[in-house]
C-alpha cells in the first residue's frame, strides 16, 4: 500500500523506481502549476525510491574513509524562525565546522559549481552514481554554503567524475550564516532550473543507527511513512541546535494534525484525532485512519498531515510559521490547504482504502 | 631500515609494472593481493572494517517499520580477532551519560576501535588510553579501567567552558565546540585539537587550532582558522589543509607557521614529505626537512582524486583520474625520495574507492565492483611485490 521499498535498492527496483520518479516529478510539476501554488520545492510521494547507502559528507580522517556524523541543526521541510529565506527549510543543515572538508556522499558527476559571495555562498551539485557502475543516475545532491574545491581549470568543475573520497569543497567561513553544510536532494542538475524541486534526504541515510542520524530521519522533518492495516505511521520531529544547553536536540512536535476527505467528492476537514507517539526513541507517531476519519471499510480516504513544531530555544512562541506538511511539502504552504483551494489539498494528499 | 626496503620495493615495482599498465592486471598484482569482502582501512594505526554498502543495506532492511528501530547496525568491526563492546560512564561537565565503546581482541591484546555509528570519534593515545570526542569536547578514556575523565581544562585564559556568550550581547548564547578533531603528535607528547571557544571574545565562529602538552597539561592556541589536519612531520610540525587558503606548516611547540602550498590542493603529508596537486598533470613533492621542492610528472598522472601516505612517509599512494570526467582511476605508488613510481590499473571491473596504509608497507585498496556494487579490499604487500 505504501509502496515502501526500503532496503531493496537492487538494479531492477532502481530502474523501475527511477522511471516512476521521473513520472512523479512530471505530475508534481503539473499539480503545482494547476494549483498556481508557490511550490518552489515539493516532496512528491513516491520519490522515496531514491534510496542509496550513501556516506556522510563529513569524514574524520585525512583519507576520507571514516565517516563523521556531525549533528543536524535543521531538517528538510522543518519550519523555522526566519525573516527571509524559505520556510519550511529547503534542505538539511549539518553542523560541520568552518574549513571542514566536504566529500561527495556517493560517486557521481559534477553538474554545477558556483563560486560566489552572495548570501548563499558557494555550492556544488553532483549527479550521484547511486549504484557505482560509473554512470550517474539522475539523482542530484546539492552541497551549499561551501567553498568549492579550487578555482579555474585546477578546481572542481562541471563534468568531473568524483568518488566518495573526493573532496568537493570546504565549509565556508562564517559570513551571513554560522558555518554549516546545507545539503539537499534536488530534481534538477542546475540551481534555479525550471521545475526544480527538493526531494527528501532521509533515504540516503536510512541505514544509520539511532545514535547517529536516526536511520536518516534526522534529515527530514517528516519521514519513513508506513501503513499497517488502517494504522499510518510517521516519524516527525525537529532537529535543532539548543544554544541554552550547547547540545543538538530532537524536539517532538506540538501536535500532528490529520486533514482528510472521504471519497474523491468528499469535503475536506481536519480530524479531531491527532497522531499519537508510538516510539519515543525513534519518535514514531501513528494514527488509526478509520478512527480518525470515521470512514467505513472499503471507502477511500484522502489525507495529508500538518506537523506543528513546538517551541524551543531557536523556535520561540513568536515564530509565525509553524508547520510542515506530509506527504508533499511546498514553499510557504498554508496549513489548511483547502481553506482557499480544494484542488490544493487534493494535490497534496495521499489516498488510502480503509480496511 | 623499512624506508630503504620500501624505496627498493617502489623501484622494483616500477620496472615490473609500468610497461604493462594497459592490461587489466599486467603483473598479477591484484591476483596476488589478499582480498577480503567489505571496506577495510587503517585508522590511527588500527586496521578496522568499516561499514560498507552491504552492511548498510542489511541494517536498513532490519528496521522494524512500526517502531523505526534497526535490529542490525552498520558498524565498524575488528579486521582480525574478536569484536567486543563495553560501557563507561561520563560524569563530568554536567553530563551523566553511559557511552558504549567497541574494541578488537586478538591474542590477549585489546585495541579500541573507531565507531562513528556510536556517535563519537575516538583517537588512541600512547599507552592504551584514548581520546573520545563527545558533547562538543574531548574526554580521556582509560582503556584498562574503562573510565572516562576530563581531558581539556575547563578554563584557559579568558575562556571558560561554563560561560557562553556573544561579545555583541545577542540574547542567545553561541554554540561552542570546546574541543574536537584531536590529533596526536608522532612523538606522543602533544595533542592538537580544534575549538571555536574564542567566539565568546571575538564573535568569530571560524575556530582555532590549539595544542595540549601531555607532559605539562598546558593548553594554548597555535594557529587560527583551519580544520583538516593532513598529518605531522618528523619535527613535530603539523600540516593544516586550509582549502583555498593552501596548506600551513605549523610548529606545534612555538606556533610558528608558514604557508607551504599557496592555494587549494589535493595533498597528503607524513614523515619527511608533503605531496600536493594544484594543477592537473603535476604533483608537488616537498621535502619537509630541507624545504626542497620538486615536481612529479609521469605514470599518466592527471587529476588526483585522493592521496594516502604511509605512516613513515616512505611511500605515497595516489588515486589518479587519467580522464577527470570518467569513473576510471589508476593507482600510482610514488617514492617521494627518488620520485620513482609504479602505476597499477584498477582491477578488472572494479573502481577504486580509497586507499590506506597498514604497517609493513601493505597498501589497503578499497574497490567496488561496477556490476554488482560489491565492495572488497585488496591488501597489496609492496615489499613482496618488489621481490617478484
Amino acid at each position: 500500500m505504501s509502496g515502501r521499498t526500503v532496503g531493496r535498492p537492487g538494479s531492477f527496483w532502481r530502474k523501475v523506481l527511477l522511471t516512476a520518479c521521473a513520472l512523479l516529478a512530471l505530475s508534481a510539476v503539473s499539480a503545482a502549476s494547476a494549483a498556481d501554488y508557490g511550490a518552489a520545492f515539493m516532496q512528491q510521494y513516491g520519490v522515496k525510491a531514491m534510496i542509496a547507502p550513501a556516506m556522510s559528507p563529513g569524514r574524520s580522517d585525512a583519507g576520507g574513509l571514516v565517516e563523521r556524523y556531525a549533528p543536524v541543526a535543521s531538517k528538510t521541510n522543518q519550519p523555522r524562525n526566519v525573516v527571509g529565506g524559505t520556510n519550511p527549510h529547503n534542505g538539511s543543515d549539518i553542523a560541520m565546522n568552518s574549513g571542514e572538508r566536504v566529500y561527495a556522499i556517493l560517486p557521481g558527476k559534477v553538474t554545477e559549481v558556483k563560486h560566489d559571495t552572495s548570501a548563499q555562498l558557494g555550492s556544488v551539485i553532483v549527479d550521484q552514481d547511486t549504484d557505482g557502475d560509473g554512470t550517474p543516475d539522475g539523482v542530484y545532491v546539492k552541497y551549499l554554503h561551501i567553498d568549492p574545491a579550487g578555482t579555474g581549470s585546477s578546481g572542481i568543475r562541471v563534468g568531473d567524475y568524483v568518488t566518495e573520497t573526493t573532496v568537493i569543497g570546504t565549509i565556508d567561513r562564517a559570513k551571513n550564516y554560522d558555518p554549516h553544510l546545507h545539503i539537499m536532494q534536488t530534481s534538477r542538475s542546475r540551481s534555479g532550473a525550471a521545475g526544480a524541486q527538493t526531494m527528501p534526504m532521509n533515504l540516503f541515510y536510512r541505514y544509520t543507527s539511532p545514535e547517529t542520524w536516526n536511520a536518516g530521519s534526522d534529515l527530514d522533518y517528516v519521514s519513513a511513512d508506513w501503513t499497517d492495516g488502517n494504522l499510518l505511521y510517521l516519524t516527525a520531529y525537529a532537529s535543532t541546535d539548543n544554544p541554552e544547553t550547547n547540545t543538538y536536540d530532537r524536539d517532538r512536535p506540538a501536535e500532528i494534525q490529520l486533514h482528510y476527505k472521504i471519497g474523491s467528492g468528499g469535503k475536506w476537514k481536519m480530524s479531531p484525532v491527532r497522531f499519537s507517539l508510538y516510539n519515543a526513541d525513534t519518535l514514531r507517531y501513528r494514527i488509526d485512519l478509520r478512527q480518525a476519519t470515521g470512514a467505513a471499510k472499503g471507502q477511500t480516504v484522502y489525507v495529508y498531515a500538518a506537523v506543528m513544531r513546538a517551541d524551543d530555544p531557536t523556535f520561540p512562541n513568536s515564530a509565525s510559521y509553524r508547520h510542515g506538511l506530509w506527504p508533499q511539502f511546498y514553499k510557504h504552504p498554508e496549513r489548511v490547504l483547502y481553506a482557499s483551494s480544494r484542488a490544493r489539498a487534493d494535490a497534496a494528499a495521499k489516498a488510502f482504502t480503509i480496511r | 631500515m623499512r624506508k630503504g626496503i620500501k624505496t627498493a620495493a617502489a623501484a622494483a615495482l616500477l620496472l615490473t609494472l609500468v610497461s604493462g599498465a594497459a592490461l587489466a592486471d599486467p603483473a598479477g598484482v591484484w591476483t596476488r593481493a589478499g582480498k577480503t569482502p567489505g571496506r577495510t582501512a587503517v585508522v590511527d594505526g588500527t586496521e578496522v572494517v568499516l561499514p560498507g554498502r552491504a552492511d548498510k543495506k542489511k541494517a536498513a532492511a532490519s528496521i522494524d517499520p512500526a517502531a523505526g528501530k534497526a535490529a542490525l547496525r552498520a558498524q565498524t568491526s575488528a579486521a582480525e580477532g574478536k569484536t567486543g563492546t563495553f560501557t563507561a560512564r561520563l560524569t563530568a561537565d554536567g553530563l551523566n551519560d553511559t557511552l558504549t565503546f567497541r574494541y578488537a581482541q586478538k591474542g590477549g591484546e585489546t585495541t579500541l576501535l573507531p565507531a562513528p555509528d556510536l556517535g563519537y570519534d575516538l583517537h588512541p593515545l600512547p599507552g592504551g588510553d584514548a581520546l573520545v570526542e563527545y558533547a562538543a569536547s574531548i574526554y580521556r578514556l582509560d582503556g584498562e579501567r574503562r573510565t572516562l575523565s576530563l581531558f581539556l581544562k575547563g578554563q584557559t585564559g579568558a575562556y571558560s567552558k561554563s560561560v557562553r556568550k556573544w561579545p555583541s550581547g545577542k540574547s542567545t548564547p553561541p554554540m561552542v565546540v570546546w574541543g574536537q578533531r584531536a590529533s596526536v603528535s608522532p612523538d606522543g607528547t602533544k595533542v592538537l585539537f580544534w575549538t571555536n571557544r574564542a567566539v565568546t571574545a571575538t564573535g568569530s565562529e571560524d575556530g582555532e587550532n590549539w595544542i595540549k602538552d601531555l607532559n605539562t597539561g598546558a593548553e594554548k592556541k597555535v594557529y587560527g582558522a583551519g580544520y583538516q589536519v593532513l598529518g605531522w612531520d618528523a619535527k613535530n610540525r603539523f600540516y593544516l589543509d586550509l582549502g583555498d587558503g593552501g596548506i600551513a606548516q605549523v610548529d606545534s611547540g612555538g606556533g610558528g607557521a608558514a604557508k607551504v602550498v599557496s592555494s587549494y590542493s589535493v595533498s597528503a603529508a607524513a614523515g619527511n614529505y608533503l605531496l600536493s596537486q594544484i594543477s592537473d598533470g603535476s604533483l608537488g613533492v616537498r621535502n619537509l626537512s630541507t624545504g626542497a621542492a620538486r615536481t612529479f610528472r609521469g605514470g599518466g598522472l592527471n587529476r588526483v582524486r585522493s592521496i594516502a601516505a604511509s605512516a613513515d612517509g616512505g611511500l605515497f599512494a595516489v588515486v589518479n583520474a587519467p580522464d577527470r570526467t570518467k569513473a576510471a582511476s589508476t593507482l600510482l605508488l610514488i617514492d617521494p625520495a627518488t620520485l620513482e613510481y609504479e602505476r597499477i590499473d584498477e582491477p578488472a571491473g572494479g573502481s577504486v574507492i580509497g586507499v590506506s596504509w597498514a604497517d609493513g608497507g601493505t597498501l589497503l585498496v578499497q574497490v567496488r565492483n561496477r556490476s554488482t556494487a560489491a565492495e572488497s579490499t585488496y591488501a597489496i604487500d609492496t615489499e613482496k611485490e618488489a621481490a617478484k
